[in-house]
């Protein structure tokens, strides 16, 4: 047996009789927020790191920030799966602006992490490889997200 | 709806308030793990741990037990009345040294055994030698008598006609005026053939410098720096090419000073005699007492003259040819076969150094703490040794001398080096990593 299926088994028949739906939800929303704190973490373990190697991985190893990630997306899959339709109102809202922000911010620290990490390299060299790097990440974006 | 990330999910208005109530609580939580991991980055501990029972689970040599002839401790037996030594070597200042033993069920306990600590640099905790002279090759003004160091031995030369027969210059000899300098290098055979010259004698032939050895054969030097790693000079006598048709050249060129710095690609090395020692990285090169300043850049021919050793570590021990000064007594001493031998004086320290010296304190070499273990709430025998956190001496490598009234079994052995929470040992890890984070920019050059 599946190890996913085996939680959906046990899932079915645990929720129900001991955990009440509202208190599913209220699960997933924590999960939501642990996730948030943890991405939050790894990411600042990431700026650390690229300016002081050792700070953070010589007490908390990156296996494990990246474990207790995975973890967290496993179980918020899994509760996602327990809310019913409506309990979840469509967000009609546009985000878009709000959204192109933080791509802009996450691309800009990605950059300033790729050229940090080259630093003893030739600053042209460098600068080749991170529009290398650029150019891979769209052409990538292009292949896996284009919409038709 | 303040900072909720899943506003689509809807929830009725007490399990809403209940949300936010945990809510609450998880970032309350996360406020205190930052805190904790701030906490640990600040004010870190350092542990190491030797187990006897499962010997492969010891990282490297960490700690390193053994008994007072070197030999290392595997059975966990520590004999009574016997010194014996572990050690580890680490960067960073600390408050106190948690020493703690895990008796096996069948020995004796530990009661008031006793265990002494010295900070220094490991070459430095070698037992003395003989006091050594000046090098081979040095010439030296007496009074108004002239010697040369050859091979070892001090040649007084039987008089100036002769020093000028053979070129020597005059500028080179070093104005000793204590006889007492002399008495380290054991008298030779004087020196009166003008025709001829003694081992050690040094020459310059087109830009190129030799150096005749005892069995009458001329060693070229690889290189210029290779020379001036050595000797200064005004040393070398000025000789035309004709003159190696009537010596044989040797077919090993000589190589840079014993415990010279070179850089070679990225990569420094340390020399010693025909090995050179690759170093891991700037902080172990800076926490090992060398300097900057001293680094030699050298070519592939030179580089190719030495054998590659491994990694040279904050555990390694300084290779032969290594000079310390001790500020605090003025005193230098040289690192050869295991053993560390005085050089009685500025001029013979300076006859056999070109660069800076690995500066250390003499008292390093005395006991810095000690404690005696006492049983604690765990069932095992520990004792705290307390640090000057404030005064990170050089050399990182912490010798501990253990003594024990009985025989021993011992299971397990562990060091935990602890950090006191205090506002300047914040200050002083804010100093360390802003210094840190300069030297990664290029800012500065020094890390501690």
């Amino acid at each position: 047996m599946q190890i996913p299926n085996l939680f959906a088994k046990l899932n079915n028949r645990i929720y129900p009789k001991l955990i009440e739906k509202e208190t599913i939800i209220i699960m997933y929303k924590l999960l939501h927020d642990s996730l948030f704190m943890v991405l939050v973490f790894f990411i600042l373990t990431l700026i650390a790191e690229a300016v002081l190697p050792g700070i953070i991985i010589s007490h908390i190893g990156f296996s494990k920030i990246i474990i207790t990630i995975l973890l967290n997306v496993l179980l918020l899959r899994i509760f996602a799966k327990k809310i019913t339709p409506e309990k979840v109102s469509v967000n009609t809202a546009p985000q878009k602006k709000e959204s192109k922000k933080i791509i802009i911010s996450f691309i800009l620290l990605g950059v300033l992490l790729i050229f940090n990490s080259q630093l003893e390299m030739n600053v042209f060299l460098n600068l080749f490889f991170l529009l290398a790097c650029l150019g891979i990440g769209y052409l990538s974006y292009q292949i896996l997200f284009h919409e038709e | 709806m303040f900072f909720d990330l899943t506003k689509e999910i809807k929830l009725e208005k007490n399990s809403y308030s209940r949300y936010r109530r945990l809510q609450a609580l998880f970032y309350f939580f996360c406020f205190c793990a930052s805190l904790y991991v701030a906490y640990f980055i600040f004010f870190p501990t350092q542990e190491f741990n030797f187990s006897f029972l499962m010997l492969t689970s010891n990282k490297g040599n960490a700690l390193n037990p053994r008994t007072n002839d070197g030999t290392l401790i595997t059975d966990g037996k520590f004999q009574a009345k016997q010194k014996s030594y572990f050690d580890a070597s680490l960067v960073g200042s600390f408050s106190k040294i948690k020493l703690s033993f895990t008796p096996n069920r069948q020995s004796k306990k530990p009661d008031d055994s006793h265990i002494a600590l010295r900070k220094s640099y490991r070459a430095f905790l070698y037992p003395e030698g003989n006091p050594i002279g000046f090098r081979d090759g040095t010439l030296i003004k007496n009074k108004s008598d002239y010697y040369l160091i050859s091979d070892g031995k001090l040649r007084k030369f039987n008089s100036l006609a002769t020093v000028a027969a053979l070129n020597f210059p005059q500028t080179a000899f070093l104005s000793v005026e204590s006889d007492d300098e002399l008495k380290y290098n054991s008298p030779g055979e004087e020196i009166s053939d003008t025709k001829n010259y003694p081992a050690d004698s040094i020459f310059k032939i087109n830009e190129e410098y030799y150096i005749l050895n005892s069995q009458g054969t001329l060693k070229k030097f690889i290189s210029s720096s290779a020379f001036h790693s050595i000797y200064d000079e005004n040393i070398a006598i000025s000789k035309n090419v004709d003159f190696l048709s009537n010596y044989v050249l040797a077919e090993n060129p000589v190589g840079f000073a014993d415990g010279s710095i070179v850089t070679y690609g990225t990569s420094a090395y340390i020399v010693s005699t025909n090995r050179i020692y690759p170093i891991g990285d700037p902080e172990i090169f800076i926490n090992q007492g060398y300097n900057w300043s001293d680094i030699i850049t050298v070519g592939g021919d030179e580089f190719s003259l030495y054998t590659k050793e491994k990694l040279f570590t904050l555990t390694s021990v300084h290779p032969d040819g290594t000079i310390f000064f001790t500020p605090d007594s003025g005193e230098w001493y040289r690192i050869e076969n295991l053993r560390k031998h005085e050089l009685p004086s500025k001029k013979i320290a300076s006859s056999w150094l070109k660069k800076k010296p690995i500066t250390v304190s003499a008292k390093s070499l005395e006991v810095l703490g000690g404690c005696d273990l006492k049983k604690d709430f765990f069932g095992n025998y520990s004792c705290l040794l307390p640090l000057n956190d404030t005064e990170d001496s050089a050399g990182k490598y912490y010798e501990f001398t253990f003594t024990t009234k009985d025989d021993l079994k011992i299971d397990n052995l562990n060091l935990l080096y602890e950090k006191n929470m205090t506002i300047q040992n914040l200050k002083l890890a804010l100093r360390n990593m802003i210094l840190k984070i300069k030297a990664r920019y290029g800012i500065q050059t020094t890390v501690q």
